[in-house]
C-alpha cells in the first residue's frame, strides 16, 4: 500500500475561500489538581492545515478531546462555523455539525469488515444531511460506491470486504482516515496519524493532507513527524505543560528559541 | 451469501442442517418421553428465552441480573390481563410484551449511567427491590392463589404449550438473526468495538443502549409469561435475583452473545435438570445445582465460546470448511 501512488481527488473545485472554521478562544480543563490545558486559543481555516505539536503530556489530544465533545472545558469558548460548542454538548451533536477525527491509537469497528467501517461513516453523513463539499461529486454515488471511492482516495488497496481485526497498523490508520471522511467532515482533526507509518506512507499522507486542505477542509494535526509537520502546514502551534508556547508558519517555529528548548531541540 | 455462491457440499449441508432443525423442533418433546414429562421440554423453552435475553445484552457489552425480574413482571402481567380483560392469548402476549418497555427503560437509564460491573449491580439491585416490593406483595410469599396464570382450551396440555412457546422462539430467534445482519446490527458491533469512535462518527451510543435494553426486557417478559402459563402459579421466591446469575452461567456457557449458543445453554442446562430429576430423583434432587453448576464451569474452562464454539467448529468439519 503507498498513499502516494492514489489517484488524485480533484473535481473541478476552484480555489478555495479560507474563512474561519474553528476558532478556539483561553480554553482551559484541569483534572484534579493538574492543569492540562490553560487558556489555549487556536484557529482552523477552511483550506488550510493548522499542526498542533508538543512534547508528551503536552495537552494535544486533550485539545482534541474538548473540540469533538468528549470532554467539557472548564472555561473558554470554541466556536465551529459561527455556532458556539456549547449548545452542542455531546460527541455525537458535533460530528453532525461536520467535526470528524481519528485517534492515535486507531479505533476502527474491528468486529465488522473494512466496507462496514467505511459504510458506519457514510450512513452517519447521511443521517447529518451532509453533502461532501470537499468533493462533489461523491454526492451521486450510492454509499457502496463511495466507501470503495475514498478507500481508493487514502490509498487503502485491500479487500473491502476484510475483517478490519486482521488489518496492519498503517492500513488501520488509513481505513480510519477514510471513515471520517465518509462522513463528510469539514473540519478533520487528525492524531498522529504518520505515526505506524513507513516513509512511503508518511509522504503520501502529506500529500493526502494537501489535497484535502486544497479541497476545501479545514485539517488540525497532532504530530510527532517533523517533516510531516513542516511539509504540510502553514500554521503550527506549539503546547507546553498545556499552554501554547508559540504560534506561527513552519519556519518561524523552527527558529523559535523557546519551541527548541522545549521540544523541537538543536536538531530541528 | 446467495444460494448461487454456495458450493453443492455447503448447500447440501446447511439443507440437511436446516431439516434435521425443524424436525428436531417438531418432534419437540416426543424425542424425551422416556427421559421425562413434556413440561420439562417446555419449562428448558422458557429458560432458553430467558438466556437469550441476557445474552442479547452482550451485544452491547453489558450483563444485566435483573431479567428474572423482568420475567416475573410478565407472569404477573399475563396474570393481570387474564383476570381484568377478555383478550385472546395472542393479543395478550403481545401486550405483555410491550408492557416491558417502561421498566426497560428504567433499566436502561442505569445502563447509560453505568457501565460493566457498576451496572451489573445496579441491575442486582433493581432484581431485589423488584422482588422485595412487588413480587412478595402481589404473589405472596410461598404458593398461593395470588398471580394464578391459567390456559386457554387450546394449551391445556404441555404436547400443546410446547408448539406456541418453540413458534415463538422461533420468531423471536429470525428477528433476531435479521437485526444482527442489518444495519442496527452492524451499528450495535460498532458500538461495542469502540462506543468513543461510534460516539464521534455521529452516532448516538444512548439511543442504541436503549434499544437493546429494552429488547432484552421484551424477550425476559414474554418468557415470563410463557412460564406462567407452564406453572399456573408460581411463588415470589422463585424470581429471587440469585437466579438471575444462574442463568448468566448458562448464557456463558452457551456463549454469550450467540442466539444459538443461548438457545443450547439455555434448553441443554433448563430441561436436563427436570427430566434427571425424573431418571435419578434421589441423587439428582440432593445435588442439583452443584451438578449443573459443575457442568457449566467445566464448559466455560474448557471449551472457549461455549456450546456456540463448538457447534461453529463441528459445522465447519461438516461444511469442509476446517
Amino acid at each position: 500500500m503507498k498513499l502516494a501512488e492514489r489517484p488524485a481527488p480533484m473535481n473541478g473545485v476552484g480555489p478555495v475561500e479560507r474563512r474561519d472554521l474553528l476558532v478556539i478562544e483561553e480554553l482551559a480543563i484541569s483534572f484534579g489538581g493538574i492543569r492540562a490545558l490553560t487558556d489555549v486559543s487556536l484557529t482552523a481555516r477552511t483550506g488550510e492545515v493548522a499542526a498542533v505539536i508538543g512534547p508528551n503530556g503536552a495537552g494535544k489530544t486533550t485539545l482534541f478531546n474538548c473540540i469533538s465533545g468528549l470532554l467539557t472545558p472548564d472555561r473558554g469558548s470554541i466556536t465551529f462555523d459561527g455556532h458556539h460548542l456549547h449548545s452542542m454538548g455531546n460527541p455525537m451533536l458535533r460530528a453532525r455539525r461536520g467535526i470528524g477525527r481519528t485517534y492515535q491509537t486507531p479505533r476502527l469497528f474491528r468486529s465488522v469488515t473494512v466496507l462496514d467501517n467505511l459504510l458506519m461513516g457514510c450512513r452517519a453523513a447521511n443521517a447529518a444531511k451532509r453533502s461532501y463539499d470537499f468533493d462533489p461529486s461523491l454526492r451521486s454515488l450510492r454509499p457502496e460506491e463511495r466507501a470503495g471511492r475514498i478507500a481508493e482516495l487514502v490509498g487503502y488497496r485491500g479487500s473491502l470486504g476484510a475483517p478490519a481485526s486482521g488489518l496492519s497498523f498503517g492500513e488501520m490508520r488509513v481505513v480510519e482516515l477514510a471513515r471520517a471522511l465518509c462522513a463528510s467532515p469539514s473540519l478533520l482533526m487528525l492524531d498522529e496519524p504518520a505515526s505506524g507509518l513507513d516513509v512511503d506512507q508518511a509522504q503520501g499522507l502529506v500529500g493526502l493532507v494537501r489535497d484535502l486542505a486544497d479541497l476545501g477542509l479545514a485539517v488540525l494535526l497532532i504530530e510527532h513527524d517533523m517533516s510531516v509537520v513542516m511539509g504540510v502546514c502553514e500554521v503550527i502551534t506549539v503546547l507546553d505543560f498545556g499552554s501554547v508556547i508559540a504560534r506561527g508558519a513552519p519556519r518561524e517555529i523552527q527558529e523559535n528559541q523557546d519551541v527548541l528548548d522545549a521540544y523541537l531541540g538543536k536538531a530541528h | 451469501m446467495s444460494v448461487a455462491t454456495l458450493t453443492s457440499r455447503t448447500f447440501t449441508t446447511r439443507a440437511a442442517g436446516a431439516g434435521l432443525l425443524a424436525a428436531f423442533v417438531l418432534a419437540g418433546p416426543k424425542l424425551f418421553t422416556w427421559a421425562g414429562p413434556a413440561a420439562a421440554y417446555d419449562f428448558g423453552l422458557t429458560v432458553a428465552m430467558l438466556v437469550v435475553a441476557v445474552s442479547v445484552l452482550a451485544w452491547i457489552g453489558e450483563i444485566s441480573l435483573a431479567v428474572v425480574a423482568q420475567m416475573g413482571l410478565g407472569m404477573v402481567t399475563l396474570s393481570w390481563f387474564q383476570d381484568h380483560t377478555s383478550f385472546p392469548l395472542a393479543l395478550s402476549l403481545v401486550l405483555v410484551t410491550l408492557s416491558s418497555i417502561p421498566t426497560s427503560l428504567i433499566l436502561g437509564v442505569f445502563c447509560l449511567r453505568l457501565r460493566g460491573v457498576n451496572f451489573v449491580i445496579a441491575s442486582l439491585a433493581f432484581a431485589g427491590m423488584t422482588q422485595k416490593a412487588f413480587f412478595q406483595k402481589v404473589l405472596g410469599a410461598a404458593t398461593s392463589l395470588h398471580g394464578r396464570v391459567s390456559r386457554p382450551e387450546m394449551f391445556r396440555s404441555d404436547g400443546a404449550l410446547y408448539y406456541l412457546i418453540a413458534l415463538s422462539l422461533v420468531g423471536v430467534v429470525v428477528a433476531l438473526y435479521r437485526l444482527q445482519r442489518s444495519r442496527i446490527g452492524t451499528a450495535l458491533a460498532s458500538l461495542r468495538d469502540s462506543e468513543t469512535a461510534f460516539w464521534t462518527l455521529g452516532y448516538s451510543p444512548a439511543a442504541y443502549k436503549l434499544f437493546v435494553v429494552c429488547l432484552s426486557g421484551a424477550i425476559a417478559t414474554l418468557a415470563g409469561a410463557y412460564y406462567g402459563l407452564l406453572q399456573g402459579t408460581v411463588p415470589s421466591f422463585y424470581f429471587n435475583p440469585g437466579l438471575a446469575i444462574v442463568y448468566f452461567g448458562f448464557a456463558v456457557a452457551g456463549g454469550m452473545g450467540s442466539i444459538g449458543g443461548a438457545i443450547a445453554g439455555g434448553l441443554f442446562f433448563g430441561a436436563m435438570p427436570k427430566y434427571m430429576e425424573v431418571l435419578w430423583p434421589s441423587i439428582y434432587n440432593k445435588f442439583d445445582f452443584l451438578f449443573y453448576g459443575l457442568v457449566a464451569l467445566l464448559i466455560i474452562v474448557w471449551v472457549p465460546g461455549g456450546l456456540a464454539g463448538v457447534g461453529r467448529r463441528l459445522w465447519s468439519r461438516v461444511e469442509g470448511r476446517a
